[in-house]
């Protein structure tokens, strides 16, 4: 076994240079890679202006990228967001995150602004950034290129705050509007080929952990089972969601739609024939995706995820299947979060008295896109758009980032996890609806806050060990930390086991709440709009969905900030920074 | 916090796993460790410190269970490493600890789910809840059983590479053999109505709780379905057995809907099954002895080692029953594909290393189906170990 080095290139953009460096070991055996190396990078410019050009935006894959490790295909992309100002991090997949790990780079760091549009192109060791003519109008940005490709589309060229980055063309790597930022840097995009092996250490040991973690994910109903994600992709979560009574419906007045059986993955599949591509398809990248959970209609047509399933329809009231997919296309072709725009659209009815039609939904995404007429408000996103309509409690939002499709009235985990999470209202980052609705590793009662203070905690820990390493959040649902701290251990050679690296999660969480906190953000950020705890959802086959109970709310927060080392205003305490060598971060 | 522990402290002595609540202590962490014990020691609060869990049980497991541990700890190996599929896929091995190196506790838990002290102590652990931390040890308590007799059975036929038995040991493993418990009777389970989605959970809950109550499995490892035609109702991932109410769903064999994500992770067998024959009950467990049987193989010259349990190609049974391979999941070598086709037209099917799936019209039936497995494969493996 031998220990492996990790590369990066700097990328400075004012300066128009490019340098290759080398990571040294601590930070690695640290921050791990992929979100928490963001985090790593990203520390220092806390208390810098909002917008300010220094800030760092990084793309970071983890050691385990390009092992052949089941799902380990993500890279995270790190900044800090236009739409909720925290630091903010998003995973992407495909072939880019495989290409940079064979091309002998585990990051790029990205700083400085072009004062005209440039491209930087990667081909192993040959690095170049040029300016470019090519624009996000044009679509494409990859023709012609044989490797990964992550670029911006024309709802950045507007600096919609939810614009998000594009990999491999029409992918949206989700939330947050990071597409903004690398807009406003004037890198419009990145293309990367990489040829070379990805160093391993120990490669009958990395064997051993695949075969170990491809057993757990086979053996997954939620990945592998009949109904399961490799099946219909995520919108298999809708049926599940709304049987729980906790479909967020018309901007979170009710928790149930009638009319659900209308969105369901199963309906989609009869008419538009759910087909799985995976990580890498169609680009030359190696598959090490197990499940195939970018669906696509038998015509090639993006198919929507769970949350923008969700959102476009029950959230809107909306049970036209067709135009949500319509809907869903549009954003991809715009590189818009889906998501927030669903969000944002069914907060404006509600404020205005007036559902959006579905006929009208694609003119008014291209206004969103565009910032024309009143789209040029809903590009700000619901909590700003709210405010400045004089009905800030009518965005669902926690952050300025809005509620995915879960609502927090149907899982208690879910809605502290919402509040507790660094980069505004996410469900990934505690994953407390794995325990609490998909039932693993058990099942926990979403009806009580009973030591979910402690349990959000460990599982934030964890999520930014996955996010960190490079799995995906969904491959992780089956696999294990034990499975991936073993493949960790063959790849790198640092002999950590699970609980270590549960405890560089842990830093990981602390290093983003202080960054937050550094940024302004306090305990009163770390909450759930008014209408989740004066309203109850919708009851019914069983179900009672009740408001939740404020003080008990408060009560785990509280309990949640001291399982996490912080005072009682979510400020990490100094000797819990001590003891994880956090707070005297210098510009790197 | 404190009811939650109760609870699993009254599981643990309504299943066999310890003889007295005073052999369990259950700690669980919000902001502050409770325990069912009286005071915190400074080592159980340091785990807490050191490691992110929110469950900590450390079981002295009731009889056999404890001698077996002693015993495959005084063996030497570590860690032990079954080789039933629930440990294979679950717990991968199970670390030995010294009850007194509290350093080698904290790293054994930092890698694994549980482990197991020299003085015959399992130490789990839980994140969610402390379910998990039952489990795992309910889980080290059957891979454990089942690798000691079956260890046995090899060492007294001199089969395979068998681990050889000290003379004591062997009169201990004849006397732990003698402890097994009668198996029940077969007509126990009363027949119930179907007719409607109330009494189809009815049906399913006295037919979970007799299967447990009688120590028939453990009650996680196990699941249930009933197919009405229209629609099947089966337990969900991670329910136990004698906790069915509320833990049922329902899924349209239409096609309409894919609310079945939160069924039993065998739910894709159970559709099989159901497809092959005309069998309107499943019922699926981990009987021990079902299990020692089934890896229990004098084949030689195979060409598939170490993979036994997935690409076995050799027909073996017990007392008729057809032993198949086939893993949890899909795939070429999944449960789907290997037992419906070996099911039809018998009782039930036995997977190797894994349990039996029984099926029929009735749960009485399946009920019934599933003891006279257990009871055959108990009885040849009397005939087999002599003595």
């Amino acid at each position: 076994m031998r220990d492996i080095e990790f590369a990066g290139l700097h990328v400075d953009l004012t300066g128009g240079a490019v340098t290759k460096e080398t990571l040294p070991g601590p930070v690695v055996a640290a921050f791990l890679g992929g979100r928490g190396l963001g985090t790593y990078f990203l520390a220092p410019f806390a208390a810098g202006p909002f917008g300010s050009s220094d800030i760092p935006l990084v793309f970071a894959a983890g050691p385990l990228c390009g092992t052949g490790i089941p799902g380990a295909g993500a890279v995270s992309v790190i900044s800090r967001s236009p739409l909720s100002g925290t630091l903010f991090d998003t995973e992407a997949v495909g072939a880019f995150p495989l290409h940079l790990r064979r091309a002998g780079y585990l990051y790029l760091r990205i700083t400085g602004v072009s004062r005209r549009p440039v491209s930087l192109t990667i081909e192993n060791d040959s690095v170049s950034l040029s300016p470019d003519p090519w624009r996000p109008e044009e679509g494409e940005p990859g023709r012609g290129w044989r490797g990964g490709v992550a670029s911006i589309g024309t709802s950045a060229l507007s600096r919609c705050r939810y614009a998000s980055i594009l990999f491999g063309g029409d992918r949206s790597p989700g939330r947050g509007g990071l597409g903004n930022i690398m807009a406003e840097k004037g890198l419009y995009r990145i293309r990367v080929l990489g040829s070379g092996d990805v160093p391993v250490a120990d490669r009958r040991e990395l064997f051993l952990a695949r075969e170990q973690i491809q057993r757990s994910v086979t053996a997954s109903p939620s990945l592998s089972g009949p109904y399961g994600i490799a099946r219909y992709g995520t919108a298999t979560l809708l049926d599940l969601i709304a049987s729980r009574r906790m479909l967020p419906t018309r901007n979170f007045r009710s928790t149930f739609f009638e009319e659900c059986r209308a969105l369901s993955a199963t309906a989609m599949d009869r008419t538009y024939g759910i087909t799985g591509t995976g990580c890498g398809d169609g680009d030359g990248a190696p598959k090490d995706c197990p499940l195939l959970c970018r669906k696509v209609s038998r015509d090639g047509v993006p198919l929507p995820e769970a949350d923008a399933l969700a959102h476009f329809g029950a959230l809107n009231g909306n049970a036209d299947l067709d135009s949500v997919i319509l809907a869903n296309a549009l954003c991809a072709e715009a590189g818009m979060d889906p998501v927030s725009a669903a969000a944002t659209i069914a907060c404006y009815a509600e404020i205005t008295g007036r559902d959006i039609p579905s006929g009208e939904m694609p003119a008014l995404l291209r206004k969103i896109a565009d910032r024309r007429e009143e789209g040029d408000l809903l590009a700000e996103g619901a909590a700003r758009a709210a405010d400045f309509l004089g009905s800030p409690g009518l965005s669902m939002s926690v952050k300025k980032m809005e509620l995915p499709a879960l609502d927090p009235r149907g899982a208690y985990g879910v809605a502290l996890g919402y509040a507790t999470s660094t980069r505004g209202a996410c469900r990934m980052q505690s994953a407390s609806f794995v325990h609490e609705v998909l039932r693993r590793p058990v099942a926990t009662d979403r009806f009580s806050f009973a030591g979910k203070g402690r349990v959000v905690k460990v599982s934030e820990d964890l999520v930014a060990v996955l996010d960190s390493l490079s799995v995906c959040r969904l491959s992780a649902l089956g696999g294990s930390l034990e499975g991936y701290a073993r493949a960790f251990r063959a790849v790198t050679g640092f002999p950590k086991e699970a609980e270590d690296l549960h405890r560089d999660g842990e830093r990981i969480c602390l290093s983003e709440r202080l960054f937050n906190h550094r940024a302004g953000f306090t305990r009163a950020d770390d909450d759930l709009p008014a209408r989740f705890f004066s309203q109850p959802g919708t009851s019914g086959d069983g179900i009672d969905i009740p408001p939740i109970d404020r003080g008990a709310f408060e009560a785990a927060l509280s309990r949640y900030y001291a399982n996490r080392g912080c005072d009682g205003t979510g400020m990490p305490l100094p000797e819990t920074l001590a003891e994880f060598g956090l707070g005297g971060e210098k510009t790197p | 916090m404190r009811a939650h522990l109760e609870k699993y402290g009254a599981k643990l002595l309504s299943h066999g796993l310890a003889a007295s609540i005073g052999d369990a202590a259950l700690y669980g962490r919000d902001d502050e460790i409770v325990s069912n014990r009286p005071e915190i020691g400074s080592r159980t609060r340091e785990l807490f410190d050191r490691l992110n869990i929110t469950f900590l049980l450390v079981l002295t497991p009731a009889p056999p269970y404890r001698e077996i541990l002693v015993d495959l700890c005084a063996g030497g190996g570590n860690p032990i490493e079954p080789q039933d599929g629930e440990t294979v896929l679950f717990l991968h091995d199970i670390p030995v600890v010294d009850p007194h190196d509290s350093e080698a506790l904290r790293r054994a838990l930092a890698g694994r789910k549980g482990c197991v002290l020299r003085d015959g102590r399992i130490v789990s652990r839980g994140t969610v809840s402390m379910e998990e931390a039952f489990v795992t040890a309910s889980s080290i308590c059957f891979a454990t059983f089942v690798k000691y007799f079956l260890d046995f059975l090899n060492f007294v036929t001199r089969n395979g590479r068998y681990v050889p038995f000290s003379p004591a040991q062997i009169s201990r493993a004849r006397f732990l053999l003698s402890t097994v418990p009668p198996l029940p009777a077969a007509g126990l389970l009363p027949p119930m109505p179907t007719g409607t989605a109330r009494e189809i959970a009815a049906a399913m809950d006295a037919c979970g709780k007799k299967t447990v109550e009688t120590r028939l499995v453990d009650s996680f490892f196990g699941n249930i379905s009933w197919c009405d035609g229209k629609e099947i109702h089966i337990s969900q991932t991670g329910s136990s057995l004698d906790e069915l109410p509320g833990q049922i769903d329902r899924i349209p064999l239409d096609g309409s809907s894919t609310a079945g994500l939160s069924a039993s992770s065998e739910t894709g067998t159970h559709l099989a099954i159901y497809g092959k024959t005309g069998a309107r009950a499943i019922l699926h467990g981990h009987p021990r002895f079902s299990v020692v049987l089934s890896m229990y193989c004098t084949e030689t010259g195979c060409r598939h080692d170490d993979a036994c349990s997935r690409t076995c190609p050799v027909l073996r049974s017990v007392g008729g029953i057809p032993i198949v391979p086939g893993e949890v999941g899909t795939g070429r070598y999944a449960l789907p594909r290997t037992v419906p086709p070996a099911i039809r037209g018998k009782r039930g099917v036995i997977v190797y290393g894994h349990g039996v799936f029984c099926s029929g019209e009735s749960f009485p039936e399946t009920f019934d189906s599933l003891v006279s497995i257990e009871r055959s494969c108990l009885a040849r493996y009397g005939e087999l170990a002599g003595g």
